[in-house]
């Protein structure tokens, strides 16, 4: 079978099956999994305008989370279970490397996104400080995250999952997101 | 709703000028001076006229009203005339007659020349009453049918309005006077009625003996 | 990829359109997990994956490219969060899905990647709107069977501020301050709406609004355009903007500069050239967490062709638009009240010309001024029912030779008052209905206008019945005119105060149906009455005059509307038009509203987007309208025009490229051709042709 012709249908299939399992079902608003969320992040990824310069082959997204806390290891783990659900996709033609490490370990090389966990409160300075200096961006897993220092967030509002973007974050972290992405998120400035 | 942003709008609405503007056409300030009602009017206007045209002869040519409907308009105007053409005809041994006259005056909204041919008559310091028929444009003139038709312009526009129909009474015939009341249908539902004391002010003779010209 | 993305697309739309229907759910599947996924939390390697909850992710199982998922489906987005919201249908703030009003909105994108370079032209693709060029920077504009001779059937308003020229209600479209890039997005609704915006909307309202608080705290932008037509003659646009977006303020600022010679000629003949500066500035203050205070400044002046329906001559026209607004509003007050907005607004429009250049009627030494103030008071009595209460006072002051002497230097005062009631008996259903009186200051009496309607609403589309009826004031020209021939002082056009207000009342069936997620479908349906409509009696030499036409006349339409969003990069418009006339007085011929002079279709086609990065953006579409022939007397002195225009169209596009994506500098080529460049579209004797125009641009932008 032909690429186009894989394209075709997968194109097909995904189109009918969001239609009808997103498009026409909204009335009952259900919370968002980290599966979905791992997908519309990966989405939202897609919409950086400087992605191009920034991955090789791969899209590198570190998960981070702290070692001594319990809730912040589960995080990761749903987190890491999110993105091994759409581990075949590709984003802007680079595929997704996923990898969580404890905060304190310090952060991998080559890191596209670095995706924070719950209990690193303590650390937002510092992190700030990395993603920053690394050109990486931030993604928060707790909404408090996204008004310090985190640039990119997918929470639940009114059991719908709803972007939110720091502009500012993301003016350090050297991040653009295109105006389509920002017409359908919640933006901090 | 409170009470105050009320009374302030009511306030602002009666302040000024509200209901329909005030205003009426041109028209509507034009006197009937052909009706009996006006009679002394018009007598006031001639004499004014004549004073002034007796003084310089072209001051004024006299005193023109008329009022009906012209294009589906209905129109009164009272005019001061400009000029007037006095066509006179003589035959070499015969009196000399008027066989037609030419007044020009202006409303608001356009300028006239009302245009009497094949009036006749002599002419005559006395009173007359000559009364003469509008013939349809079949008929043949003779004495008692006149020929009348009224010029319209704005100077961009101009229309050219025969009558067909009607009638012109003549009271005074002089040589320099020429005084009447005249009907005239202009076609169609179109039809004026009205009154002139005209002055001679341009005078044109045709004919051998130009002893009599005034 | 991009064919099998397309296909996908339209084969999501069948699939979406087939089972389209109220309180559809599908029960989701989950998916197989994925055998290479990561292991371990802690490990710095690739972990493996847990086991997924069964209802969340079979919407993705099938991706490849997450390009392919439309990020509105992930969100979970219903139609009304992706429409998005109007203050342009009630004057408040609601739903586009449910507004009572058929309601185009020509967005930033759209705008951005169109050739055209003035708001006409950008109407030109809304069904329904008949735009007219009559020479470099004048235009007619007109809705639903009300073009004709003028372009004074509308509102357009500048971020709520309406713009129509106090004396006429005519619309400068060179006045309008601010470039078309500057423009955030145009809001077109069309029907009678006079029972919101008053007198003069009632086919219709047209909002501009200015670019809004953007991505960065300081956003700047300068543009620079230059080209030239098929002649060649020259045209250039220069335009700047800064955006401040505070937490609590916003401060905008807007500048722009034209100079267009292009496609200004007919038969040898040229017009004159449109030369135009504009500002325009606003300042948005939160002064508490409930009230905001605005002020909007804005002024523009324009040197172009004369050309009018009273003015067959066409001779270099300056003409100066000043406006401002001021506004307080306050919200989520407690108890039964609502919301309180109190505003105040006044515009200014002087007309300067060459009186020995015209050998008829100008409108040089016109001065006017029209000033509001009003308040509107929101009510929330129940979760079910809200109310809305507001009045305003208007004084106008006009200054013209060709005014009646009783009417210019007089100022004339108008009052409105307005109330209405919105009730949402169930989850899917809102009633309206809104009443208005309005005392303008031409007509000096109370006229009424209504618009009820009901809209059945569900997540994927609406249904939307509404009836309206509406009225355009007279204008001081129709209703106090009285214009002298300077050399012979005769009234050569005189007003008629008695005028009845044309009025339309119309009846539509609108809806709004996405079938999938990135396709919006918007039919609507209507029949209007139009009565009292002016006719220029300009036959008679004796009284040049305005009459009211005694017979109404009925007009039946059909409006399409179809955006699809087919990829990131690439989105489509469409939209046609039909209008059919099928009773009126043959005899008669009034300023609007004759068959004739309305295309009986339109029909628009676009394509546009950008890439993902933004870095590459262009549009390519074209529209076409049906013939139109005028033959009536227009001018003064008036002339009887007897023009036949046949089909008309322009092809436009426009492509930007950002050569280094560090850099914020675009550089853009637009191009636009008229079907057949030598053909015309206006009424009058020497009305500018089709033409074609070619344009390089430079812009600096910081947004």
């Amino acid at each position: 079978m032909s690429a186009s012709r894989r394209g075709f249908l997968r194109a097909a299939g995904l189109g009918g099956v969001t239609t009808m399992a997103v498009g026409l079902a909204p009335a009952r608003a259900r919370a968002a999994g980290n599966e979905r969320k791992a997908a519309i992040i990966a989405r939202a990824i897609s919409y950086e305008r400087t992605l191009g310069t920034r991955s090789n082959a791969s899209l590198r997204i570190g998960i981070a989370f702290a070692r001594e806390s319990d809730s912040s290891t589960r995080d990761s783990q749903a987190w890491l279970d999110g993105f091994a659900s759409i581990s075949d996709v590709t984003v802007n033609g680079n595929a997704i490397e996923v990898m969580t490490f404890p905060w304190e370990a310090g952060v991998p090389d080559r890191l596209d996104v670095l995706l924070v966990c719950d209990g690193l409160q303590w650390q937002s300075a510092a992190i700030a400080d990395t993603t920053g200096s690394k050109r990486i961006l931030s993604v928060g897993s707790v909404r408090d995250y996204l008004d310090d220092d985190c640039t990119l967030g997918v929470f639940d509002v009114d059991g719908k999952p709803r972007i939110t973007i720091n502009l500012t974050s993301a003016e350090r972290e050297k991040v653009k997101f295109s105006s389509r992405l920002l017409k359908l998120a919640d933006v901090i400035r | 709703m409170p009470k105050r942003p009320l009374t302030w709008i009511v306030g602002v609405a009666a302040l000024c000028g509200c209901g329909p503007l005030p205003l009426e056409s041109e028209y509507s300030h034009q006197r009937a001076i052909c009706s009996m009602d006006e009679a002394a009017l018009f007598d006031e206007l001639v004499e004014d006229c004549r004073a002034r045209w007796e003084q310089d002869g072209s001051a004024c040519a006299g005193v023109l009203g008329f009022e009906g409907s012209i294009e589906g308009v209905a129109v009164i105007v009272e005019s001061e005339l400009v000029r007037t053409e006095f066509d006179e005809r003589g035959v070499p041994g015969a009196v000399t007659g008027r066989a037609g006259v030419s007044m020009i005056g202006a409303s608001p909204y356009f300028q006239f020349s009302l245009s009497l041919q094949h009036v006749g008559g002599s002419l005559s310091d006395d009173p007359v009453l000559r009364t003469y028929v509008v013939p349809g444009p079949s008929d043949v003139y003779d004495d008692e049918l006149v020929s009348a038709a009224i010029r319209l312009s704005t100077g961009a526009e101009s229309n050219d309005r025969n009558s067909f129909g009607g009638e012109l009474v003549i009271t005074r015939q002089s040589a320099t006077e020429q005084v009447g009341r005249f009907r005239f249908e202009l076609g169609g539902d179109d039809e004026i009625e009205g009154c002139f004391h005209a002055f001679g002010t341009d005078f044109e003779y045709k004919g051998e003996d130009t002893s009599s010209d005034p | 990829m991009i064919p099998s993305r397309w296909t996908g697309r339209a084969l999501a739309l069948l699939a979406g359109v087939a089972v389209l229907a109220p309180t559809t759910e599908v029960a989701a599947q989950g998916p197989e997990p994925s055998p290479n996924a990561p292991a371990n939390p802690g490990s710095s390697d690739s972990a493996p994956v847990s086991s997924q909850p069964e209802e969340e992710v079979e919407e993705v199982e099938d991706i490849e490219d997450i390009e392919n998922v439309d990020l509105a489906d992930l969100l979970d987005m219903d139609l009304d969060e992706q429409l998005g919201t109007t203050e342009a249908v009630s004057r408040s703030d609601e739903s586009i899905l449910r507004a009572p009003a058929t309601l185009t909105t020509i967005d930033t994108t759209r705008i951005r990647h169109s050739g055209a370079t003035t708001i006409p032209e950008l109407l030109r693709g809304v069904p329904g709107v008949q735009v007219v060029r009559n020479a470099a920077g004048n235009y007619l504009v007109s809705m639903r069977g009300t073009g004709g001779l003028t372009g004074n059937n509308l509102v357009v308003m500048l971020d709520g501020v309406p713009l129509n020229s106090p004396i006429d209600s005519s619309v400068d479209w060179d006045l309008m301050g601010l470039a078309v890039r500057d423009v955030e997005r145009i809001e077109v609704v069309r029907g009678p709406v006079s029972t919101i915006y008053g007198a003069d909307a009632y086919t219709g309202v047209i909002n501009i609004v200015s670019r809004q608080s953007t991505l960065a705290r300081h956003a700047a932008s300068v543009r620079g355009v230059g080209g030239t037509d098929l002649g060649p003659a020259p045209v250039g646009i220069g335009s700047a903007s800064y955006v401040f977006s505070g937490e609590k303020a916003t401060v905008k600022w807007f500048g722009t500069g034209r100079y267009d010679d292009t496609n200004n000629v007919r038969d040898g003949f040229r017009h004159p050239p449109l030369t135009q500066a504009g500002m325009v500035t606003s300042v948005d203050v939160s002064t508490s967490e409930r009230s905001r205070f605005h002020v909007e400044l804005g002024g523009s002046y324009s040197e172009r062709s004369s050309l009018d329906q009273l003015v067959l001559e066409s001779h270099p026209t300056e003409r100066g638009l000043a406006f401002g607004s001021i506004g307080w509003s306050i919200a989520e007050l407690p108890g039964v009240l609502d919301t309180v907005d109190v505003w105040a607004r006044s515009r200014a429009q002087f007309v300067r010309t060459d009186p020995d250049l015209f050998t008829g009627f100008n409108y040089t030494d016109t001065n006017a001024v029209r000033s509001e103030l009003g308040v509107d008071i929101g009510f929330d009595f129940h979760r079910m029912v809200r109310g809305r209460i507001g009045g305003q006072g208007t004084v106008d002051y006009i200054e013209a030779p060709y005014l009646h002497p009783a009417v210019s230097g007089t100022p004339r005062a108008g009052a409105a008052f307005h109330g209405g009631l919105s009730i949402y008996p169930t989850k899917t259903l809102d009633l309206n209905i809104h009443a208005r009186g309005d005392i303008p200051p031409v007509l000096g009496r109370l006229q009424p206008s209504f618009r009820t309607s009901i809209v059945y609403h569900r997540d994927r589309w609406s249904m939307r019945l509404a009836v309206a009826a509406a009225f355009r004031s007279p204008s001081y020209v129709e209703a106090g005119g009285q214009f002298r021939d300077p050399a012979t002082n005769f009234v050569l056009l005189e007003g008629n105060p008695q005028l009845q207000p044309p009025q339309q009342a119309t009846i539509e069936l609108g809806s709004i149906v996405a079938p999938i997620n990135a396709v919006t479908i918007r039919p609507t349906l209507y029949v209007s009455a139009s009565s009292s409509q002016v006719i220029a009696d300009f036959d008679p030499l004796v009284q040049k005059t305005y009459k009211s036409e005694a017979k109404p006349r009925w007009m039946t339409g059909a409006e399409l509307e179809v955006d699809w969003h087919i990829l990131d990069e690439l989105s489509l418009a469409a939209a046609t038009g039909y209008l059919r006339f099928f009773k009126f007085d043959e005899t008669t011929t009034p300023l609007v509203g004759v068959p004739e002079q309305n295309s009986t279709w339109t029909a628009m086609l676009r394509l546009y987007g950008t890439t993902t990065n933004e870095r590459y953006g262009y549009g390519v579409g074209g529209n076409v309208a049906s013939p139109r022939s005028y033959v009536a007397r227009a001018g003064i002195p008036p002339q009887i025009i007897d023009v036949d225009v046949p089909y008309t169209g322009y092809v436009d596009g426009r492509f930007e490229f950002q050569p280094a994506l560090a850099v914020p500098l675009w550089l853009s080529a637009t191009g636009q051709v008229g079907m057949m460049p030598r053909l015309f579209e206006s009424p009058f004797p020497l009305g500018a042709q089709l033409g074609g125009l070619f344009m390089l641009g430079l812009e600096w932008r910081r947004e």
